[in-house]
Order: structure tokens, then C-alpha cells, then sequence
């Protein structure tokens, strides 16, 4: 054999070849399964037009109690109804908006966005309203938007067939029962989401809990108990039960819910296992020792009634009393809309925060913001 | 052959599943080898992309006589062309498929001696290694946290790549001219990884900070394994053989960093700052145990001497293997993935024998095709409020690869 022909011809590219096999970044983490609630981390400036986390802000209009509707399964286009606050030379009052972001962020009319404002899609003008609506809960229903929101007199319903011009209904839909005895304050924070079998639930704050209503129809709904094993209509979540600072585990934090729940956002869903699963995300809130303190939860069950489980862990959690969950979730993960405190610690108003999960997922730059609200 | 070579190995594989084969090579064999394994491993229908593995494996027997007793010396070598060592301690709640993720992709290097003291009977065994990790992140200094630029930070790392060995042994007697029985056993390995970062400083004269963090974790864990073989050959042209080994994965200890942190930042004079909170010390870890079983794995191969010549021989084989997982069902945090596998193999050999000037020896060409198929199956959690959910695993395996061997 003549090595001399043989080596530069055939050794030398195949050393080069084998050089050419560099190593790349292990993969692995790609596509795993979640139950599309968190835990969320907030967004920051890279993901954000404006001031992080904030994706829909405005230090007059004090953007708050959001609720999501989503307008696509594969894309994070979304929908957000809020409340804000309108201002006259008189007088000031609470008015919901309509606002849109193609990439789930980037919201018509916040901040950063001059030139536009939200659309107001929602004042108070009914007697019973007694010039105070809040907590909106909007939902895709029959071809149209049906908007739920809470009032001093209940739970009422206000229907759009373009999200923007919303006809009320003419008495609150859902009052307190006198009979139920934890129910100690008006139903308030609705949160309405359509099951599998095409009921509508609802799910609402009173008495520092969350009951849960059905109705086949979204007007008339009846209230559902949260435990079969009591003659009494319960609750299906309440507050956790506090554990004493010498009874914790190393490590161990407190529950983060053992003042009261509220601001319930339900969204059902279908598992891989073909269980109907019913998640909630609520605000938590604990006595600190600088007052009261809140954070996100989760809770939930499987099947169509019965007492939600809570997790032990907040979802969402940064100190600055957030509160009003609302979410939705496409293909590439889940939104989470909270409102908290805002702009200087000595003047703190409420704007609505963005958080996003996967939690070690990254998001791609903001598109620019929505053309219409 | 479906892995079912414990009592059937005469060339550099006998390495791997018997050292004491080695002692029937009859002449110096080099081997020379690539495969690739690809994942196709998905969740809920979406691929994980979890990573292949391949690599150049070299394969050495060189034969030889003590004091008139055949005796034999091996080395194998896999090496992986992408990295040589992939180390991750991962949250034990985040979701992985544990047996594939990164736990082969490993440098390999064995080194065997075997010994055929009688006709009929071969005793081998040796060496494997393998390396661990560890190391230290020392910053200390002072962060100006009111303009960054002016922070003064010093590190020091000091990380250490530290070599474990791990035994295996092998035995292989002849029945006859038709029958061979093997039995080889393979040592546990475990790969440390050990890590220690600590940082200490002054925070723009406002305080002190003090962060000790220490985690220790297995990183890749091979079990003990016995493998009991059979080798016969039906006719002169087909060959059956069937293996069964035991996998001691009980003993299996999942790659979650045990985490302990020491954080003391006291509290400036006067107290701290409106709008300030110091971070709390992170909880530390408590590990849910794995529980993994035991298993028995039963190979069968067969192979097919298609054409027997003076200077060539054609060979087909196939074989077969089930291997059912392990991991038990994960109802509650973690989510070790697993599936129960089905492999079906087909191999072609030929070997030449040419009589030129240059060389004599035999010349060896074998290549594999392997499929897995995973069995899919749906996770159901007990607790509805756990983060992940029920999911449905599946997947399938495919695994090819060619090797070269030269004979003197």
C-alpha cells in the first residue's frame, strides 16, 4: 500500500470531517406538558413596549381588575376588559374598557401607545348600579361577548355582538341567598367559563370564600355545593388554615391564603387523560406584619362539581398586592393579568401586570401595539 | 442479535458483554465503529427533542499465551462526537425522560483481561471509568448598587473532573461443539456532581452579604446489571441465542440536587429601606424518593450464515428484546417519564479474507439497524392542583450504526 497517496487523500478529510462534529447546546426541555397556570414569572423590558411588568398601564385611568378573552388558540391574541377609572371636572367613577394586544402584551391605549385610548364599553347608569361596576368577566358565548361584572345590588350581564357596544340586562342576574350563611357580603368577582357539556359556571366571591353557580343558559343560574357530605350549600374554596411559626418545617413557608380568597378565574379544560379539569386561579390574602398582604393561587378539581384542592404555592407572588387573577393560554404557553401597585412607592397606583409561563420560557420582542381596541 | 451476546461474543464487543469471550479471539482484532440513536420522544403529542446519541466507538482484543495458557487483553472506547459529558440537576417536579435525557451521553473507556485455563472454560474481567465533577465559585468584593459600574467583584473557580471506576466480570463455558453458556456482571457507577458557590461582600456600605450555597447530586447512575446467556448453534449456518439480565434499578438515585444555602444579609443600622426586602433563605430540598424496580430484560437473537465461503462470508441476523420500565406511574410531583420498549434489530455482516501480499488477516463489515418502540400511556396526577397535569408519553427509538473490524 502507498501511504503516501492514501493519507493526504482519504486520513486528512476524514480528520477534518470529524472535527466538523462540534457539540451543540443539549436539548431535551422542549414542548413538556403543563397544566397552563404556572407557576408565572413576571415579564421584563425585553418582552415589553412600556415600563415592565406592566402591558397596560396609565397613571390616571388606574387600570385594574382585568379579564382576558382570548381571540385564538394558536396565537396569544387577547382581548382585555378592565376597570378604569374616568375622571370629569366634577366627578370620577369607575368605567369598564376594552383594550387588545395581537402578542398577549402589547395593549391599544396603555402607556407608551400616544394617541390611543381604550374603548369605554361599560358605565354605570342603572339605579341598581348605584355608580359603581367592577370586576368584568368577559366571555365567548353563542357568537357573542357576554359580560358579567359585579354591583353593589349582585352579579349582572351586559351582551355585545362586537365586544364594544354592550346592551345590559335589566336586573342583577345573581344575588345573595339569605340562606346560604357563609355568603355574608353580595357576589361579587364573577368569573363565568363554559364546561364540555355546555353549562355555564360561575364562579364568585362572598364572605371572604369562592361558591360556584351553574346555569344552562348564562341568566339563570343555581348555586352548586362545594361539599355533599353537609345539608348546607358550601363553598368550593376557602381560606387555608394557618399553621403556627414553630409548627413549619425547615424551609417551610406559611400558607399565603389564610385571611380570605376572592377574585376567582376559572377555565376548564379537557387533559390528556380525557378528564374534564377545572382550574381557578384566585387572590390570596394573609394578615403580615405590615397588613395584609395577597398573592396568586391555584386551586382546582377534576370533574363538574365539588370542593376545589388548592396548591400550597402561590403562583404568582411579588409583594406589591396583587390581586384580580385573569388568564388564557395558546399553544405557545399561558398569560397571566394581574393588577398591582405601580409608579412610586410613596403614591402607588393600580396597573395590569403581565407574567407568563412556562416560567423558564423566553418570549419573542413585542410586536408593535394593537391597531384597534 | 437483541443484545443477546452474553455467551456469543468472539471479536472487541466482547468488552462490553463478556470479558471473559475475549480469550477466544485468535488473532489481534481492531474494530472500528459510528452509531447514532435517535429520540422521537413526545408528550401530549409535541416532541421533546430530547438528544441523540453517537459517537465513534473503537474496539481493541489483542490474544496471546502466558506460560502456555490462552489469555487475552481488551480495551473499548465510546466516544461521543457531540460532547463529552452532559451533567444536569434538574427540579425533580420538572418533567423528563429520565433513562434518555442526558444519562448516555458519557465518555466510555473499558480496559478487560481474560484467561482460558481449560478448552472449555473463559474467565475475563476488568475495568471501566468514567469521571465526576467538582467545583467551587468563590466572588467576593463590593457591589455599589446605586451605580454598578463602580462595583468591585473578584472570582475565583476551582472545578475538578475526577475519575471513578466501576468493575465487571465474565465467564463463558463451551457445551460441546454446539453450546456456549455465559454469565457477566456489571458494576454500579454512579456520577457525582458537586458544586459550591459562595459569595461575600459589602453592599455599598450599607450592609453585608452572605450567600453559601452547596449542592451535591448524582448526575447519571448506572445499576449493577447480571446478564446469564445462551449461545447454540442449531445447524451450520444458524445460530440461536437468548439472554436474560438483571437490572438492580432499585437501587437507582434520580439526578435532583440535594440543595443547602447558608444567606445572612443583617439589616442595616436604622433598619432597611422603605420599598426594600431582603431575600429570604431558600427552603432546602426535600427529595422524593424514585422507587424504582428491579427488572428482568430477555434478549433473543438469531443469526444466519447466508454464505459460508474459504474467502467470504455473508451474515444476517435479527433479534429481539422487552424491557419494561422500571419508573413506577407518576401520580404525584416528580414526573420521571418512562415507557415500556419493544426492540426489534436486524444486522448484515460480511467478512473477506483476502490472501494479497499486503495483508492476510480478515476484514469485517457490520452494520444494524434497531427500532424501539415505546408503549404510549397516559399519566393521570391524584392531586388536580399539580402543575403539570395529566400527560400522554410515547415514542420510538431508532438506533443504526456500521463497524469495522480488522483482523492480523
Amino acid at each position: 500500500m502507498n501511504w503516501s497517496i492514501y493519507l493526504p487523500k482519504y486520513a486528512i478529510p476524514w480528520l477534518f470531517l470529524s472535527c466538523a462534529t462540534l457539540g451543540t447546546e443539549g436539548e431535551g426541555d422542549r414542548n413538556l406538558p403543563s397544566a397552563g397556570v404556572g407557576p408565572f414569572r413576571k415579564l421584563d423590558g425585553d418582552e415589553l413596549l412600556g415600563v415592565p411588568p406592566f402591558v397596560f398601564a396609565d397613571s390616571f385611568a388606574h387600570y385594574r381588575e382585568p379579564s382576558a378573552l382570548s381571540l385564538s388558540e394558536t396565537e396569544p391574541d387577547v382581548a382585555l376588559y378592565a376597570v378604569a377609572l374616568k375622571r370629569t371636572s366634577t366627578t370620577e367613577h369607575d368605567v369598564f374598557v376594552r383594550s387588545r394586544a395581537y402578542d398577549g402584551r402589547s395593549f391599544y391605549g396603555s402607556e407608551g401607545d400616544s394617541g390611543h385610548a381604550p374603548a369605554v364599553v361599560l358605565e354605570p347608569t342603572l339605579p341598581w348600579e348605584a355608580d359603581h361596576i367592577a370586576s368584568p368577566s368577559a366571555l365567548s358565548y353563542k357568537g357573542e361577548v357576554w359580560l358579567y361584572y359585579a354591583t353593589p345590588a349582585g352579579i349582572a350581564l351586559a351582551t355585545s355582538s362586537d365586544g364594544l357596544t354592550f346592551k345590559k340586562r335589566d336586573n342583577p342576574i345573581f344575588v345573595r341567598d339569605a340562606a346560604v350563611t357563609w355568603e355574608t357580603d353580595e357576589p361579587h368577582a364573577p368569573s363565568v367559563a363554559l364546561f364540555p357539556d355546555g353549562t355555564l359556571h360561575l364562579f364568585y366571591g362572598s364572605g371572604g370564600a369562592i361558591g360556584e353557580a351553574i346555569s344552562s343558559d348564562g341568566v339563570t343560574f343555581s348555586r352548586l355545593d362545594g361539599d355533599s357530605s353537609t345539608a348546607a350549600i358550601d363553598p368550593v374554596l376557602t381560606p387555608a388554615t394557618d399553621i403556627a411559626p414553630s409548627q413549619l418545617a425547615a424551609g417551610q413557608k406559611p400558607p399565603f391564603d389564610t385571611l380570605r380568597v376572592d377574585h376567582p378565574a376559572a377555565l376548564p379544560r379537557t387533559t390528556a387523560a380525557e378528564r374534564l379539569h377545572v382550574r381557578v386561579l384566585y387572590t390570596g390574602y394573609r394578615s403580615g406584619e405590615g397588613g395584609t398582604a395577597s398573592a396568586i393561587g391555584f386551586a382546582a378539581r377534576y370533574g363538574d362539581r365539588g370542593r376545589l384542592i388548592r396548591n400550597n404555592a402561590p403562583v404568582f407572588s411579588v409583594d406589591k398586592h396583587e390581586e384580580a387573577p385573569t388568564f388564557f393560554t395558546w399553544d405557545g404557553g399561558a398569560f397571566l393579568y394581574v393588577h398591582h401597585d405601580a409608579g412610586p412607592s410613596s403614591a402607588p397606583y393600580p396597573a395590569v401586570a403581565g407574567a407568563f409561563a412556562p416560567a423558564n420560557g423566553r418570549l419573542q420582542k413585542p410586536l408593535v401595539f394593537s391597531d384597534r381596541p | 442479535m437483541g443484545g443477546a451476546s452474553t455467551a456469543d461474543s468472539a471479536d472487541p464487543s466482547a468488552n462490553y458483554y463478556n470479558p471473559a469471550a475475549l480469550a477466544s479471539v485468535r488473532a489481534i482484532q481492531i474494530s472500528l465503529g459510528y452509531f447514532r440513536v435517535d429520540h422521537h420522544l413526545s408528550i401530549n403529542g409535541q416532541d421533546n427533542h430530547v438528544d441523540p446519541v453517537k459517537g465513534v466507538n473503537v474496539g481493541m482484543a489483542v490474544p496471546g499465551r502466558v506460560l502456555g495458557v490462552p489469555v487475552a487483553f481488551g480495551l473499548a472506547l465510546h466516544l461521543p462526537d457531540d460532547r463529552v459529558s452532559r451533567v444536569r440537576a434538574l427540579r425533580q417536579e420538572q418533567v423528563r425522560w429520565e433513562l434518555y435525557d442526558n444519562r448516555n451521553q458519557r465518555l466510555y473507556l473499558a480496559a478487560n483481561v481474560a484467561i482460558r485455563p481449560v478448552h472449555w472454560l473463559e474467565i475475563g474481567g476488568g475495568l471501566s471509568f468514567m469521571s465526576s465533577t467538582r467545583g467551587r465559585l468563590d466572588i467576593t468584593g463590593q457591589a455599589n448598587i446605586f451605580s454598578t459600574k463602580d462595583s468591585t467583584m473578584r472570582h475565583e473557580v476551582d472545578a475538578d473532573l475526577t475519575s471513578i471506576r466501576y468493575p465487571q466480570f465474565g465467564i463463558r463455558a463451551h457445551l460441546g461443539k454446539r453450546g456456549r453458556v455465559g454469565l457477566t456482571y456489571r458494576g454500579e457507577f454512579q456520577l457525582g456532581l458537586d458544586l459550591k458557590a459562595r459569595l461575600d461582600g459589602n453592599i455599598s456600605s450599607i450592609t453585608t452579604a452572605l450567600y453559601d450555597l452547596s449542592t451535591s447530586s448524582v448526575n447519571a447512575f448506572l445499576p449493577q446489571q447480571i446478564a446469564l446467556g445462551g449461545s447454540y448453534d442449531v445447524t451450520a449456518r444458524v445460530r440461536a441465542n437468548v439472554d436474560l439480565t438483571w437490572f438492580n434499578w432499585s437501587a437507582y438515585i434520580p439526578p435532583v440536587a440535594k440543595l443547602d444555602v447558608v444567606l445572612d444579609i443583617p439589616a442595616p443600622s436604622g433598619g432597611w429601606p422603605a420599598g426594600i426586602t431582603p431575600p429570604a433563605q431558600p427552603a432546602s430540598t426535600n427529595i422524593v424518593p424514585i422507587n424504582m424496580s428491579d427488572r428482568l430484560v430477555p434478549h433473543l437473537g438469531v443469526e444466519w450464515h447466508a454464505v459460508k465461503e474459504r474467502r467470504l462470508d455473508l451474515f444476517v441476523r435479527g433479534g429481539y428484546e422487552f424491557a419494561k420500565s422500571p419508573i413506577p406511574e407518576q401520580k404525584g410531583t416528580t414526573n420521571y417519564v418512562d415507557l415500556d420498549r419493544h426492540t426489534a434489530s436486524l444486522g448484515l455482516g460480511v467478512a473477506v479474507r483476502p490472501r494479497s501480499s499486503f495483508y492476510r488477516g480478515e476484514l469485517k463489515l457490520d452494520t444494524h439497524f434497531q427500532w424501539s418502540e415505546l408503549v404510549a400511556h397516559t399519566t393521570e396526577k391524584d392531586e388536580p392542583s399539580d402543575f403539570v397535569g395529566d400527560f400522554r408519553a410515547s415514542g420510538r427509538i431508532i438506533n443504526f450504526g456500521t463497524t469495522l473490524t480488522v483482523g492480523f
